[in-house]
C-alpha cells in the first residue's frame, strides 16, 4: 500500500468520531473483559450488530478497542480471583495470582498492561508488514486454492477446538449443511427454504453468533455454576490485600523486553495459522519460555515474567488472526469471523480485494488496531485498580444482561423479529454442544466457510471439466491437500503414541504448579 | 458404562443429516450433477455429500458410544483449564486448577437445571408474548425482573435493575438508533 493510502487513512481516523468510538470501545471492552465469564467472543458478538448503525470505521474502531481491551482485561481476574476472564488468559493466572497474593497485585496489574499493550503493538507491526506481500500473492489463487482453504481452515478448527476429532467433524459437517440452506450459489436453486422468503438469503451468520456466543453461553455457565468456588471468589475479593504500586520497575520492564517480544511475535504466527487462539498462544509461550528462562523455576510461583511473556502472548494472536482474516478470508478464530461476517454487511470480501478494492479501509484497521493499543495503555495504566471493581458485578446480573442484549442486537442487525427466532435456537443449540463436547467452533466455521467451499469447488470442477486432480495438479493446491491430511493425520498419531504409552506406563508421576 | 450423551448426539447427527440427504434426493432440483457437463456438480452435490457425511458420522458415533465406556464429567473438554492440561503435561507440569474444584451436591445440580429451564422458558415466554401483542418493552421488563428473581437477587436490586436496564435499552435503542422492535 502506498504512502498516500496511509496518509488518508492516519487523516480519517483523526475524526473526532472516530476516536470516540476507540475510546468507548476499549472502555466497554475492559469492562467486559475483567468480568470472568464474559468473553471477548461474547462481547464482539453482542456490539457487531450496534456498529452497523455507524460508518464502517466507527463500527471497526469499536470493534478493534473493544476486542484488544476485552483479551488484556481478561488478565484482570486472572490476576485478582484466579479465573481467567477469557479463555486466552488462562496461563496469567498462573503468575498473577500468586503475586497478588504476595501483595504486589498492582505490579501484576501494570505488567499486565504494559506486556499486552507490547504484544498487540508487535502483532500489528507484523500485520502492516506481512499482510499486503501476502495478499499479493493470494492474486495468483484460482477457485481449487479458496476451495482448500476453506478445508484447511475447518479442519484446523476440527483438530484444534476439541480432543475428540470425530465430534469436531459432526459439528463441522452440520454447520456445513447448514450453510447450504438458501439459495444455491452458482445456480440459484432453491434449498430446504420450506417456503420462508427470510430463509432464501440463507442462515444469517451473525444472529446465530449471537446466540451460541450470548445464550449458549449464560446456559452453559448456569449449567456448570459451582456456588462452593462462587463463594470462594467473594471471599477472595473481600478479603482486600493491598493492590501496591501499579507500574513496575523500568529498569526489569525493559529487561523483559527482549523476551516478550519473541514471545508476541510466536504467537502472532500462532495466531495466524487457523483456529490457533490465544490460549493455545499463551500456553505454548509460558511453556517455552519456562523451559528456556534462566528464572524458570520461578515460573508458576509469581514470576513476573512468566506474567509479562503470558501477557504479550495473549494480545500478539490479534495481529495474526487479522493477517489471516485479512489477506486469505480464512478466521483465525471466532472473533476474526464475526469480523468476516461485519466486513461482508458493508458489502467488503476479505482477501486479495481487500488491499485492491478496499485500500483505505483495510489500511484504516491496520492503524486502528495500533491506536487501540495505545489507548489501552494510556486507559488501562490510568485506571488499572479501579478496573478491579468491575469484579464485584454478579454473574447472575451478566446474565439477564446478556440474555436482553442478545434479543436487542438479533433484532436490530436487520429490525427483523426472525433473526431473534434464529438467535434462540442457536443459543439453544450453542449450550448443547459446549454441555455434551462438541466444540462449537467447527460449527461456526462450517457456517461461514460454507458458501466458499461449496462455489470454489463447483467452479474448479468446471474449470476441470469434472476432474479432481486440479486439486493436486497445482503447486499451491498440492500443498494444501498435503497440509490438510497433515492436520488429521498428525492428531491420530500422537493419540495412537499416547495410547501405547500410557499401557506401558500404568502410572504417571505429575509435578504440579503450586 | 453407555456414553448415553454420544449415543444421543449421534442418533440425532444421523437423522440430521439422514433428512437433509432425503429432502435433497426427492427434490427434482437438486441434482447430483449440473446437467451442462460431465462430473460437474450441481445443485444437490453438497447437501447430498454432507447429508451423507453427516449421517455416517452420527452413526459412527452413536456405535462408538455404544462400545466404548467412560465417567460422566459435568465439564466440557475445550475448558480451557483441560486445554492448557493437554498442552503443558506431557512435557512440563500438570495444571491441577479443574480437579480442585469442588464437586456439585445433587441438590445444587437440580437446582441449577431448574434455573436453566427456568431461564429458557422466560426467554421463550418472553419471544411469543413480544411477537403476540407487539409490546416489547413491558416484555423486556417482565422478563428482566422475573430472571432476576428466579437468580434470587435482593429485593433492592429487583426493584432497580429491570426498570434501569429497560430505559437504558430504550435510550439506545429506540431513541440513539430509531428502531422500533416492530414485530
Amino acid at each position: 500500500m502506498s504512502s498516500e493510502v496511509w496518509a488518508s487513512a492516519l487523516q480519517t481516523l483523526m475524526q473526532p468520531s472516530v476516536l470516540l468510538f476507540l475510546c468507548a470501545g476499549v472502555v466497554i471492552g475492559t469492562i467486559i473483559g475483567a468480568l470472568p465469564g464474559l468473553s471477548a467472543t461474547m462481547a464482539i458478538a453482542i456490539m457487531t450488530p450496534i456498529t452497523f448503525w455507524f460508518s464502517p470505521t466507527e463500527g471497526f474502531a469499536m470493534l478493534m478497542g473493544l476486542w484488544n481491551a476485552a483479551i488484556f482485561a481478561g488478565g484482570i481476574s486472572a490476576i485478582l480471583v484466579n479465573t481467567p476472564g477469557t479463555p486466552a488468559s488462562i496461563t496469567q493466572s498462573f503468575d498473577g495470582y500468586p503475586l497478588y497474593r504476595r501483595g504486589q497485585g498492582g505490579i501484576a496489574l501494570g505488567v499486565n498492561v504494559i506486556f499486552s499493550v507490547l504484544g498487540g503493538v508487535v502483532s500489528v507491526i507484523a500485520l502492516i508488514l506481512f499482510a499486503s506481500p501476502i495478499a499479493r500473492f493470494t492474486v495468483t489463487f484460482g477457485p481449487s486454492e479458496y476451495c482448500l482453504l476453506a478445508v484447511f481452515g475447518l479442519a484446523m478448527m476440527i483438530a484444534v477446538a476439541s480432543d475428540d476429532v470425530l465430534k469436531g467433524l459432526v459439528v463441522g459437517a452440520a454447520g456445513l449443511l447448514v450453510a447450504s440452506i438458501g439459495l444455491d450459489p452458482i445456480l440459484s436453486v432453491k434449498r430446504f427454504t420450506m417456503g420462508q422468503t427470510s430463509l432464501l438469503a440463507g442462515v444469517s451468520f451473525i444472529p446465530v453468533m449471537i446466540g451460541i456466543f450470548g445464550i449458549g453461553e449464560v446456559l452453559y455457565q448456569i449449567h456448570i455454576r459451582n456456588r462452593a468456588r462462587e463463594a470462594e471468589e467473594l471471599a477472595e475479593r473481600k478479603r482486600n490485600l493491598k493492590l501496591g504500586r501499579v507500574l513496575p520497575p523500568v529498569k526489569e520492564t525493559l529487561g523483559l523486553v527482549p523476551r516478550t517480544t519473541v514471545a508476541a511475535g510466536a504467537s502472532t504466527i500462532i495466531g495466524a495459522i487457523p483456529a490457533a487462539g490465544g490460549d493455545i498462544a499463551s500456553i505454548i509461550c509460558w511453556g517455552n519460555s519456562k523451559k528456556f528462562s534462566k528464572h524458570g523455576d520461578e515460573y508458576g510461583k509469581g514470576s513476573v515474567e512468566g506474567l509479562a511473556v503470558s501477557s504479550a502472548a495473549n494480545n500478539g494472536v490479534i495481529g495474526g488472526a487479522m493477517t489471516t482474516m485479512l489477506t486469505l478470508g480464512i478466521p483465525g478464530d471466532a472473533v476474526t469471523a464475526i469480523l468476516i461476517g461485519s466486513l461482508t454487511m458493508y458489502g467488503m470480501q476479505p482477501g486479495y480485494k481487500m488491499f485492491s478494492e478496499n485500500a483505505d479501509f483495510t489500511a484504516q484497521v491496520m492503524l486502528l488496531m495500533l491506536l487501540a493499543n495505545l489507548v489501552m495503555l494510556a486507559f488501562g495504566l490510568a485506571t488499572a485498580k479501579a478496573s478491579a471493581r468491575a469484579l464485584s458485578v454478579s454473574q447472575s446480573t451478566v446474565w439477564v444482561a446478556v440474555c436482553g442484549l442478545c434479543v436487542v442486537g438479533s433484532y436490530s442487525l436487520n429490525n427483523n423479529f426472525f433473526d431473534v427466532i434464529l438467535m434462540f435456537i442457536a443459543g439453544v443449540l450453542g449450550y448443547l454442544f459446549k454441555a455434551h463436547g462438541f466444540p462449537p467452533g467447527p460449527f461456526i466455521l462450517g457456517l461461514l466457510l460454507g458458501s466458499m467451499f461449496e462455489s470454489n469447488l463447483r467452479r474448479a470442477l468446471v474449470m476441470s471439466n469434472g476432474s479432481y486432480s486440479i486439486f493436486v495438479t497445482r503447486p499451491v493446491s498440492l500443498v494444501l491437500v498435503v497440509l490438510v491430511a497433515l492436520t488429521f493425520v498428525v492428531p491420530l498419531l500422537r493419540s495412537l503414541q499416547k495410547s501405547s504409552r500410557s499401557r506401558r506406563l500404568p502410572v504417571q508421576t505429575k509435578e504440579t504448579v503450586q | 458404562m453407555l456414553r448415553k450423551d454420544d449415543l444421543i448426539s449421534g442418533g440425532l447427527a444421523f437423522l440430521v443429516g439422514g433428512a437433509f440427504l432425503v429432502s435433497a434426493i426427492r427434490d427434482s432440483n437438486l441434482t447430483f450433477e449440473a446437467a451442462t457437463s460431465d462430473g460437474v456438480p450441481g445443485a444437490g452435490f453438497f447437501p447430498i455429500v454432507l447429508g451423507a457425511l453427516l449421517a455416517a458420522l452420527g452413526l459412527v458415533l452413536a456405535v462408538r458410544a455404544l462400545v466404548t465406556s467412560f465417567s460422566t464429567t459435568r465439564k466440557g473438554p475445550t475448558a480451557p483449564s483441560e486445554r492448557a492440561q493437554a498442552v503443558l503435561e506431557p512435557e512440563h507440569v500438570a495444571v491441577e486448577q479443574a480437579s480442585s474444584e469442588p464437586e456439585l451436591e445433587p441438590a445444587e445440580r437440580k437446582q441449577d437445571a431448574l434455573l436453566l429451564l427456568g431461564t429458557l422458558a422466560l426467554l421463550a415466554v418472553f419471544l411469543t408474548f413480544w411477537h403476540a401483542t407487539g409490546w416489547f418493552y413491558p416484555g423486556l421488563y417482565v422478563m428482566t425482573l422475573l430472571m432476576s428473581a428466579l437468580y434470587r437477587r435482593p429485593l433492592r436490586f429487583l426493584l432497580i435493575f429491570p426498570a434501569c436496564f429497560t430505559l437504558f435499552i430504550y435510550l439506545a435503542f429506540t431513541l440513539g438508533f430509531s428502531i422500533q422492535f416492530a414485530v
